[in-house]
């Protein structure tokens, strides 16, 4: 089982590295530097592919944001009611998952490209697609251990003379900050590898990294393909790393997944 | 201390309590007793303040909480199911009250220690609450409640999740011990056992109103009304009508104290005035269900008309199943209660 997973997983990702360093002079980081600058590609790029990183922190951060506020304010609202009308919110909160993130990033551009809601030019759309695609994982990380917080609990230390603001803080917060760390690192997580909405409305000078690998994987040549194989190891690099970063914070009451 | 006055909740057309008045004296330990849905429990959480009064209000040492928020209110309530803080030690759970009253650090720990010897949990003060037995669990929420120092400790079915060697323990203990703290205690329980082992008054509770209020004693000997006695556990009721010092029964003639209330009624006679003799004397009954009970037999006896009858009997002169025997009736333990409504 275990042997499995390793070979579905990891060899893929493995090959990717292995690619990443096979230049045509023998192994070595040719296809990193060559990230570097934004002439080795021809026209592909207005800029040097390697800023793809920091777009794509930048975003993935602004995104988790959003997603957390969105899908926490979510999960609090649906912690308190729970008729028939709220499940089906529940349900619809998972839409995104379920219909491809290239309709979102479609609906996005047609929905907000006039006044007052003209944001094509914005930064914050991408941000705010990958968002929408991060919520439903936020809502289902918190949701359980929201509702798992006994309203008693509450009651129990007002009469012991907290008022409800001290409550919340001494309560409820310490109980749901791991949920919402877990939730962060989901939204991050998937933020950071978003392709199908981010890649109809990320401009040029400014693509993320999986935009990126899927520009250079686009254009024919040894050099861009190698550079698509690092650029794509840098990708799985950053995400390990973050993930590796949510595994710690997490323990076994975090969520339902 | 503690003043109810006609306390009224609704919940939408239900009246979960109906105008109840309730007073609770300095040092007192008052026992609300009833069965679930008695609105037991809602009179104790509008005391706290965690259910508004539709009607009525509640005074503390004549203040008027009624507008009061609960976390002002200075009331200790043990819940029923505890509620510690999962995510706080042992420690910290019983000095959170102090923490919220804005004790120093040092303070807090010293009587956090204290609280914790009281109770019998010495030096528990790191352990985990997850790690506790439902036994410690109840201490450490004890300790908690009594932490703040609260003018008046609320307990909410405090035995009700013990089993029940250790129930019949530590009712004895927190009696001992409130009588050496002089805390004022208001309890809510459906468990007559413990509301009289507990309490210097019982107020016995149906549909949201006080069926009965008095010393465990008084309770015991005269219940109200049939249905305190049956929520007491005495089922020799049979309807009557009283003339002179005997009642008319479908048991046949019933004698009743002097000075008995004339006219319909209900007699219940306690199963320890029900006396088995010869089958020449008295109600013929056939002997059924014989339980053990420790100190005496319960025997259910089926006479030839009328309710069935429990009696208690040594553990010696138990009739056998099946025999037929007589049976008399102690005047001593005769009741007379109202007429069933």
């Amino acid at each position: 089982m275990l042997l499995t997973v390793l070979l579905l997983v990891l060899l893929p990702l493995g090959v990717l590295v292995e690619r990443s360093l096979d230049t045509s002079g023998g192994y070595g980081f040719g296809f990193y530097r060559a990230l570097g600058s934004a002439d080795a590609n021809g026209s592909t790029f207005l800029v040097p592919p390697v800023d793809a990183i920091g777009n794509s922190l930048r975003y993935a951060l602004a995104a988790t944001l959003i997603a957390l506020v969105i899908g926490g304010l979510a999960a609090a609202a649906l912690t308190r009611r729970a008729g028939r009308l709220v499940r089906g919110f529940d349900a619809l909160l998972m839409l995104p998952l379920g219909v491809s993130a290239v309709t979102v990033g479609f609906g996005f551009l047609i929905t907000l490209d006039e006044p007052p809601l003209d944001l094509r030019t914005s930064w914050i759309l991408v941000p705010l697609a990958q968002a929408l695609v991060g919520v439903p994982f936020v809502v289902r990380t918190m949701l359980p251990v929201l509702r798992a917080v006994d309203h008693r609990l509450r009651e129990a230390a007002a009469v012991l003379g907290a008022s409800p603001l001290r409550a919340w803080r001494e309560v409820d917060l310490p109980l749901v900050r791991r949920a919402v760390l877990v939730a962060a690192g989901f939204a991050f997580a998937v933020s950071l590898g978003e392709f199908g909405a981010t890649v109809f409305i990320a401009r040029p000078d400014n693509p993320t990294l999986p935009v990126a690998v899927a520009r250079l994987l686009g254009r024919s040549g040894e050099l861009n393909y190698g550079q698509a194989m690092a650029l794509s190891t840098i990708l799985m690099l950053v995400c390990a790393v973050s993930l590796l970063l949510l595994e710690r914070i997490r323990t076994d009451r975090s969520g339902e997944f | 201390m503690l003043a109810v006055e006609s306390a009224t909740v609704r919940f939408g057309k239900r009246t979960a309590l109906d105008a109840v008045d309730l007073e609770v004296a300095d040092h007192e330990i008052v026992c609300v007793l009833g069965p679930s849905g008695s609105g037991k429990s809602t009179l104790l959480r509008a005391v706290a303040g965690l259910q508004p009064l539709d009607d009525g209000r509640v005074y503390l040492d004549g203040a008027d909480q009624t507008a009061l928020p609960v976390h002002r209110r200075g009331l200790g309530l043990m819940f029923q199911d505890h509620q510690l803080f999962p995510h706080r030690d042992v420690g910290s759970n019983v000095a959170f009250g102090l923490k919220t009253h804005g004790v120093p650090r040092a303070e807090r720990d010293r009587r956090a220690g204290e609280l914790l010897d009281l109770v019998g949990l010495p030096g528990a003060g790191r352990r985990a609450v997850a790690a506790l037995s439902g036994g410690e669990q109840q201490r450490v929420a004890l300790a908690r409640a009594l932490a703040p120092r609260p003018k008046l400790l609320m307990l909410d079915e405090p035995l009700g999740q013990l089993d029940r060697s250790l129930r019949e323990r530590l009712v004895v203990e927190l009696r001992t011990l409130f009588g050496r703290l002089g805390t004022t205690v208001l309890a809510v329980t459906h468990d007559q056992g413990e509301a009289f082992a507990l309490a210097d008054r019982v107020v016995v509770m149906r549909d949201g109103r006080i069926a009965q209020a008095g010393t465990p004693l008084e309770v015991w000997q005269r219940p109200a009304s049939s249905f305190v006695a049956r929520f007491l556990g005495f089922d020799n009721l049979v309807e009557a009508t009283v003339t002179g010092t005997a009642a008319d029964t479908a048991w046949g003639k019933v004698p009743v104290p002097e000075g008995s209330p004339q006219g319909a009624c209900q007699v219940l006679v306690r199963p320890g005035g029900v006396r088995i003799s010869g089958p020449k004397d008295g109600l013929r009954c056939t002997v059924g269900v014989r339980t053990f009970r420790g100190h005496h037999v319960t025997v259910t006896l089926r006479p030839g008309d009328g309710p069935a009858l429990e009696a208690e009997c040594g553990l010696r002169d138990t009739p056998e199943e099946g025999a037929v025997v007589g049976v008399t009736f102690d005047p001593e333990e005769t009741v007379v209660l109202p007429p069933a409504v």
